[in-house]
């Protein structure tokens, strides 16, 4: 069992003491009583004795600064190891082991209450990234306060740096003003579908030879949409203070991209206008749009909106509500794509359909009826053939 | 407390303690009083002369007529000698209150009560009770006289903290006639040595409501005199005066302070102080005495071990200096702390 | 006795008489020098003891110590100017009126801690022995110091080292209210002397010239080593323990008009008079100096400049 050689306190006012030398060497024999190691105090060089007879094991070199019961070695058994190193505060060697009592932790001049050390401890914020606003720049708990709430909103993630500020346009404003309206309001759900076009295309061409002028694609989709909205009049609405207004007419609205942004001139009572008026009055809206004079009466009274990004080469997306409608039919390009027919994979030529719809005005199924409604429409070529009489 | 009735009436804090004592001897023939000049003119009653003095602030006044000169006894100026007798009379069946003038005069009697009466029942193992109670007069003035002087450095000392520092003594300090009513009888029943400090210049002003009855108050608890959120602001005997003062400066500020009333020195309700700091996260505390080995800074490192966590800034203590009390009203204005000072402290703290 | 002794005395008494008598009124008036401790009736003992003493003797002194400053040559402006809290005072307005002291004129202070002046005292018959000179010094007390422990101590010291101090028992009758037949075992403090082994002595203290006779051969006796000496003055104190009090709350009205016929200093007036060691026109002159210098001192006191604020960190510790 090992028993330790400690500084012994030679009278009531020394506490402290150098070892000066060891006087058996480590690994020695030594006998009870017998002088193992020199210490020297302010007043003298005091000698110390081995407690008991065994083998001597140095901890301590020579030099060691010591204090009243300092851990200076131990007289071991014959064969006994001796016992592991534990942290003894009272010594200290002056050698590059030095086992003083700080930490290794980097200093770092950081100034914080210990509140605020709480508070950041326990909502896991690092100090280092909080500004200290108190006395002396000393982080307090309203800074950790505000850090918490920063790191709720951003994730304490820096956002990108500016390259220039662009004051928003008006109509860029009132846009996002009525979106963002909308989003407040509204709960656009949308639907796609692709739809063979053959038929469509076919249509358009033969009536584009017969007629000799070119019907937009455009206007077939309007004059779709509302005979769908007419089958399915309750889609053809708005809430209004907690109610359902139903429309009395199917007014279309179709979008119009200008450099800096967004009309939707409106083509009145499209169900019961002939494809070729309702042709001729998209050319007429177009082109006043596009010279920037399209007069407020000319969107007006809207129930229903479509927006086609085909020409864009967008095959499907997810078409905004135009406030305060409740349908707004989005068309992607027509395209040639794989189609499955009699079990093989063909060339056919199909286009997206997107119906966004407000969920609070009706169901998926009952938007799912008119999307499948102007789909289908879309592939009978004699029911398209019929609009344009 | 606990208080019988509710019939109350303005005192001032001397009468309340002249009531105090009156209402203890009246119930419990133990009780003695003794001190200089205690009654005046002892030994003159065949003369018709009795009664000349009353105490250092007139608080014993009344007593020896209705008593008689063996229970309400003047001494010879030998403060080591009666405040020693008034331990043996402890130990042996007397209940006695004795005066020591002025807190300055504490030194001269200091054996009797730190090695004596301090310490008898634990060197004795509990054999004895010693249920005596030490008046005793102090304080500056600090009000902005322009020149003249107070009553300088022998006759103007805080010193509670030498006693409070011993073990055995309990030392309080009332600041408003109702709580040293209460207090000064708790301390005539307690069984132990009770030291009762009391403050010079509250003792004519300091004017409260005071209920007729007997009532105690409990030696060993402090108390939350303003409510507030943003500083504890702590007092001792006249300095908690001063803190309310400051209170009212700061509330015009929106700087909301909580005020707590020490009253015990020892022991001390950690307690109350503690849950205070707690809540408002900052602690002042305002003490006339030396700065060195004080009450503030007790109450100060107690609040910065055990509510350290709490602390949104350092603890801030507003004393004397660390000079003797200067006679020049000049200078001793200067000494004893006052609102704007602290006031100042608190805006350390919140910067 | 000399002429010139004789003379000093008289103006020196009448000095305090009106020193105390101007700083009542303006005390009275209502002049803010925090509380005043009068030593008007008492005049003889302070003279009648300095007289004997030389400028390199000591004197410590009670609360009640103005007259003895006075006597021992210590300056009334700078007094005045204490009292009034100014830089110019003797304590640089530090002390007031309980602490006034003038080491250059051997006044250790004033000390209203009742019995320290005493133990002051024996140190320095004690530093007069051990330095080899043959100083003295006077240790003024009253009646009521005749109880306290450190009072008593003093004396056995300065007897067993036969140290040169005069304890000077100021007798007044009145430890604040407490009259000395109560607080007091004996009639006589000095009839304690042989128990401390020293000689006491009892003196009207009315009587100048009879306090001077007791203090000459009490200082002969110290500067020939051969130990202290108590003198007990029986005096009185014509106004209460301090300004404010009514002392008629412990002592009748005719046993002060029966001190005030004994008046010392009218009493000293009438022996040198009578012995032709002044006269009547000198006398009315060192009225008028008298008054000259308590006019100039009240004056000093009040244009003098207030202390600086930050003397009060000076002169905590020493160097």
């Amino acid at each position: 069992m090992a028993h330790p050689i400690v500084m012994p306190s030679f009278g009531m006012y020394t506490a402290e003491g150098t070892l000066t030398a060891w006087k058996k060497s480590n690994g020695a024999w030594v006998e009870s009583g017998e002088t193992v190691l020199e210490i020297e105090t302010e007043k003298a060089v005091q000698e110390v004795q081995a407690p008991l007879s065994g083998v001597l094991h140095h901890v301590l070199v020579p030099g060691a600064r010591l204090q009243v019961e300092s851990l200076i070695g131990y007289v071991l058994e014959r064969g006994e190891t001796p016992p592991a190193r534990a942290a003894d505060s009272s010594q200290s060697v002056p050698s590059t082991s030095s086992v003083t009592a700080t930490s290794n932790e980097p200093r770092r001049e950081l100034r914080a209450s210990p509140l605020a050390k709480r508070l950041a401890a326990e909502h896991r914020i690092d100090l280092v990234t909080v500004t200290g606003t108190g006395p002396e720049g000393r982080i307090v708990e309203a800074d950790i306060r505000a850090a918490m709430s920063q790191s709720d909103a951003r994730q304490a993630v820096p956002p990108p740096v500016a390259a220039r500020r662009v004051p928003l346009s008006p109509m860029r404003r009132r846009i996002g003003e009525r979106l963002r309206n909308v989003v407040d309001t509204a709960v656009p759900v949308t639907l796609m579908r692709e739809v063979r076009a053959e038929a469509l295309v076919a249509t358009r061409s033969a009536l584009t030879e017969r007629l000799g002028q070119t019907i937009p694609y455009d206007a077939f989709f309007i004059k779709l949409l509302a005979a769908g909205l007419r089958q399915s009049p309750q889609l053809n609405a708005t809430i209004e203070d907690g109610e359902l207004v139903l429309f009395s007419e199917a007014n279309i609205g179709f979008a119009v991209a200008l450099e800096d942004g967004l009309v939707v001139p409106v083509v009145r009572s499209a169900d019961t206008r002939t494809l070729v008026d309702v042709a001729a009055t998209i050319r007429r809206l177009s082109a006043k749009a596009r010279a920037g004079q399209l007069e407020p009466a000319d969107s007006a009274a809207g129930t229903a909106t479509i927006t086609n990004l085909g020409g864009h080469g967008i095959d499907g997306f997810t078409p905004v509500l135009n406030p305060p409608q409740a349908i707004v039919l989005g068309v992607g390009r027509i395209q040639s794509r794989p189609v499955v027919q009699g079990g093989n994979i063909v060339p056919g030529t199909t286009t997206i359909l997107s119906l966004t719809f407000d969920h609070r005005v009706t169901d998926g199924a009952n938007a799912a009826k008119l999307l499948n409604a102007v789909g289908e429409s879309l592939a009978n070529e004699a029911l398209l053939m019929g609009l344009s009489s | 407390m606990n208080s019988t009735s509710v019939e109350s009436r303005e005192l001032t804090q001397s009468q309340a303690i002249n009531e105090a004592i009156r209402q203890e001897m009246q119930r419990d023939s133990s009780v003695i009083i003794l001190g200089e000049d205690v009654a005046g003119a002892a030994g003159r009653a065949h003369l018709g002369l009795v009664d000349a003095w009353g105490g250092a602030l007139r608080a014993t006044r009344g007593l020896i007529q209705e008593f008689g000169p063996d229970r309400v006894i003047d001494t010879p100026i030998a403060e080591m000698g009666f405040v020693g007798a008034a331990v043996g009379a402890a130990m042996t069946g007397l209940r006695p209150i004795v005066e020591v003038m002025f807190v300055d005069l504490i030194g001269v009697c200091y054996d009797q009560i730190i090695n004596q009466a301090a310490k008898m029942h634990y060197m004795m193992g509990g054999q004895t009770a010693l249920p005596l109670v030490i008046r005793t007069a102090f304080g500056s003035r600090g009000d902005k006289r322009t020149y003249g002087g107070g009553a300088a450095a022998q006759h103007s000392q805080t010193l509670y903290s030498v006693l409070a520092h011993v073990p055995g003594l309990k030392v309080v300090v009332p600041s408003t006639a109702y709580n040293a009513k209460g207090l000064l009888i708790s301390a005539i029943r307690d069984d132990g040595p009770v030291v009762v400090m009391e403050h010079k210049f509250l003792g004519f002003a300091a004017k409260g409501d005071v209920p007729r009855d007997s009532y105690t108050y409990p030696i060993g608890k402090a108390e939350i005199v303003r409510r507030g959120k943003d500083v504890t602001l702590c007092g001792i005997g006249r300095m908690t005066h001063i803190c309310l003062e400051a209170a009212d400066r700061l509330a015009a500020d929106n700087i909301s302070a909580e005020v707590v009333d020490v009253l015990t020195l020892a022991p001390l309700d950690e307690e109350t102080i503690l849950e205070s700091v707690r809540r408002t996260h900052r602690l002042v505390v305002v003490d006339e005495d030396h700065p060195v080995a004080s009450m503030a800074r007790d109450i100060a490192a107690i609040a910065a071990d055990k509510a350290f966590d709490w602390l949104d800034a350092p603890v801030k203590t507003v004393t004397a200096p660390n000079t003797p009390v200067p006679f020049a009203a000049v200078l001793e204005a200067e000494y004893v702390p006052n609102a704007e000072k602290v006031v100042a402290a608190v805006r350390t703290q919140l910067g | 006795m000399t002429q010139d002794l004789a003379r000093w005395m008289l103006e020196r008494m009448m000095l305090i008489r009106e020193f105390e008598e101007r700083l009542k009124r303006l005390v009275d008036a209502g002049v803010p020098v925090g509380a005043v401790h009068l030593y008007v009736g008492q005049e003889a003992v302070a003279v009648g003891i300095c007289a004997a003493l030389r400028k390199d003797d000591w004197i410590a002194s009670t609360h009640r110590g103005h007259g003895h400053c006075i006597a021992k040559g210590v300056d009334v402006r700078g007094m005045m100017a204490e009292l009034y809290g100014k830089a110019t005072g003797t304590n640089r307005g530090k002390g007031g009126s309980m602490h006034i002291t003038d080491v250059t004129k051997g006044m250790l202070g004033v000390n209203p801690i009742v019995g320290a002046g005493a133990t002051h005292a024996i140190g320095a018959g004690l530093s007069a022995k051990v330095r080899k000179t043959d100083q003295v010094c006077a240790a003024f007390f009253g009646e009521g110091a005749a109880g306290i422990g450190s009072l008593h101590e003093a004396m056995n010291m300065a007897a067993i080292w036969d140290l040169p101090v005069l304890f000077v028992c100021e007798n007044n009758g009145y430890a604040q209210a407490t009259p000395v037949e109560y607080a007091i075992a004996v009639k006589n403090i000095a009839d304690r002397a042989p128990a401390y082994g020293m000689p006491g002595e009892v003196v009207d203290g009315q009587d100048a010239m009879a306090v001077f006779d007791a203090a000459q051969r009490a200082v002969h006796r110290a500067r020939l080593g051969q130990g202290p000496t108590l003198i007990e003055c029986k005096t009185y104190r014509y106004y209460g323990h301090h300004q404010g009090d009514n002392p008629l709350r412990y002592r009748t009205a005719e046993e002060e008009q029966s001190a005030r016929d004994r008046d010392c200093i009218k009493r000293l007036r009438k022996d040198l008079l009578s012995r032709a060691l002044v006269t009547d026109e000198e006398i009315v002159q060192i009225e008028a100096r008298v008054k000259a210098s308590i006019d100039e001192a009240v004056q000093f006191a009040e244009t003098s400049p207030l202390p600086e604020p930050d003397e009060l960190y000076r002169h905590v510790y020493v160097g």
